[in-house]
């Protein structure tokens, strides 16, 4: 019969990482909290979209008059990729677009916030709608832990959503 | 400039160096080792209160009120113990140096898993303190084993015995004659070498008539002339007597003895052969038996069991409230250069480069590394080289220079002339 201790046994559930688990990734949080805070610091008024009080079409969904809620100051990593000038059938038009990299887990950890498409920021002294949202990276490669949103988001027009 | 507060605050646990940190905190701390802090066989207020300075000292040396230090207060308190320790063992190694030569054979103790004394004659001895005296201790374990070998004792046991001699017989087995008179006293193949052998007359007497046959000297040696012919005596030292004695002696035991002897392996070949008529009733002979250079004799102690180099030495470690200004300044660079190292580590991690947002920050962990590193060697060498110009050896050459110089400076002096 062979020794007890050279018997091999199937584990409940697989080991957890090795080398990057929870510290590690509460390491790369504070780092990164310090750098986009306090060391770039780039603050962007955050506008989110406020369901509950938006006045939805019962049959189609949209509103044409949206509520927001109140403005969240975030920081995050914000590059400015220029003014394009778009001529079109109605005329010529201007097009100013941002690109920000928010740091997700600030936002859903310390700040309770949840970015969407169509809500608004605030940079510098002007309105941006949020119009396209991508994960692209994962933390140490693993899935549940995706670390950054980037935000493309294109300047609102005075009609649309003008919180001053 | 007062470092920007993350607001709202970080809901996940983080760990920042704090500006300062009380020295109850420091005292109660889980220390790696803690040798000195609560509970430990050093325990100390004064070093806690330490422990905590270091890390207000820490946290401004580092730029902690610009941007984080990512470290806790325990880690610089383990650095502090860590520098301590470190520092009390350099210390220590000198003062082997200087000390070992004279406490050889001294006694020792056995140590628990911190190095301090616990038990043993010299647990409470603290030598790591103290200034030994001179003792030549290895000198003297030398002349000793020496003096066995020139036949004026040393540290072995010599035994006697002896045999009645047979008319026209010449030789003796002295094996055979040791065998039967200490039956128990040489085992496993040990070598008995005999030193002396002799006989007694039957009428051994102090000579009466010294070397001139003539009653010319007579005392006892000592105050001797008194009773001489002459009138006039030279006072002599008494090494002088003494030597005349054992001239005198040699002459009367040697030089006037009727027989020699010559060892031819176990066996005592005496000449001319004891011959009937007239012989000594016995002759006898002088031997020891040479033992392990680890057998110590049963009914004296020898230092065999005690110090015989420095892992035995009953040094502790230093207490903290027994290092100077000097001391305690080494230490907290010391300390510091470990913090960096720390830092370094934990900044290292990921090759020195973190993720974030959009990009990748590169921190600073190479730099950290490599200036612990340097300050590190930097400060043991600085230590090292001052204490090793301050051993007892070197401040006798410093002693010998200045006296020289002194000498020299003086001899250039002009003297007075004197007008009487």
């Amino acid at each position: 019969m062979p020794d007890p201790k050279d018997k091999w046994e199937q584990p409940a559930a697989p080991p957890g990482p090795v080398f990057f688990n929870k510290k590690e990734r509460d390491f790369v949080k504070q780092v990164t909290d310090e750098v986009v805070d306090r060391v770039v610091a780039q603050p962007v008024a955050y506008y989110p979209l406020n369901i509950e009080h938006s006045n939805y079409h019962p049959l189609y969904g949209e509103a044409i008059e949206k509520t927001f809620l109140p403005p969240l100051r975030v920081h995050a990593l914000v590059t400015f990729e220029g003014i394009k000038t778009e001529t079109s059938e109605f005329g010529v038009d201007k097009i100013a677009t941002i690109n920000v990299k928010f740091h997700k887990r600030r936002l859903g950890e310390d700040q309770d916030l949840f970015v969407r498409e169509g809500d608004f920021v605030l940079y510098g002294d002007i309105f941006y709608e949020i119009t396209e949202l991508n994960e692209p990276k994962q933390l140490f490669g693993q899935i549940d832990f995706r670390y950054e949103i980037e935000a493309t988001c294109i300047r609102a027009r005075k009609g649309k959503f003008d919180a001053t | 400039m007062a470092q920007p507060t993350l607001t709202p605050a970080s809901s996940t646990p983080t760990n920042i160096l704090p500006s300062s940190t009380l020295a109850s905190t420091a005292f109660i701390f889980s220390y790696p080792f803690g040798i000195y802090s609560s509970d430990g066989p050093l325990e100390t207020q004064y070093f806690a209160s330490g422990a905590a300075d270091q890390v207000a000292f820490t946290y401004k040396r580092l730029g902690g009120d610009v941007l984080d230090i990512e470290l806790t207060e325990g880690n610089v308190f383990a650095a502090y113990e860590e520098a301590v320790l470190e520092y009390s063992y350099i210390i220590n190694l000198h003062q082997a140096k200087n000390a070992l030569s004279n406490v050889l054979g001294s006694a020792t103790a056995s140590f628990d898993h911190n190095g301090n004394p616990f038990a043993g004659d010299a647990q409470n001895t603290q030598a790591e303190l103290k200034f030994p005296k001179f003792k030549l201790s290895y000198p003297m374990r030398v002349g000793a084993g020496l003096a066995q070998y020139a036949g004026t004792n040393g540290d072995v046991r010599y035994y006697s015995g002896s045999f009645a001699p047979t008319a026209s017989q010449a030789d003796y087995d002295l094996q055979e004659v040791i065998s039967s008179s200490f039956p128990d006293l040489i085992t496993d193949n040990q070598r008995a070498t005999i030193t002396k052998v002799w006989y007694k007359s039957a009428l051994t007497m102090w000579r009466f008539f010294a070397y001139y046959g003539a009653l010319n000297v007579i005392g006892n040696l000592s105050n001797y002339g008194q009773y001489s012919d002459d009138s006039t005596f030279e006072v002599v030292p008494t090494w002088q007597n003494k030597a005349q004695a054992m001239a005198y002696e040699d002459s009367v035991y040697t030089r006037v003895s009727h027989y020699s002897f010559e060892l031819i392996d176990n066996r005592l070949r005496l000449f001319p052969p004891p011959e009937s008529g007239w012989m000594p009733d016995k002759f006898w002979f002088q031997f020891y038996v040479e033992t392990g250079a680890y057998d110590e004799d049963s009914t004296r102690k020898d230092g065999m069991t005690g110090v015989n180099n420095m892992n035995t030495l009953p040094f502790n470690n230093i207490a903290y409230t027994n290092i100077n200004s000097i001391g305690k300044q080494w230490i907290r660079r010391y300390a510091l250069a470990i913090t960096k190292e720390m830092l370094g580590q934990v900044r290292g991690k990921f090759g020195g480069s973190v993720p974030i947002p959009g990009d990748t920050v590169s921190l600073n962990s190479a730099d950290l590394l490599g200036q612990a590193s340097a300050e590190k060697d930097a400060l043991k060498t600085e230590l090292g080289t001052i204490l090793n110009e301050l051993t007892y050896v070197e401040l006798a050459k410093k002693d010998a220079e200045l006296v020289k110089t002194t000498e020299d400076v003086f001899s250039k002096v002009p003297m007075p002339i004197f007008q009487g």
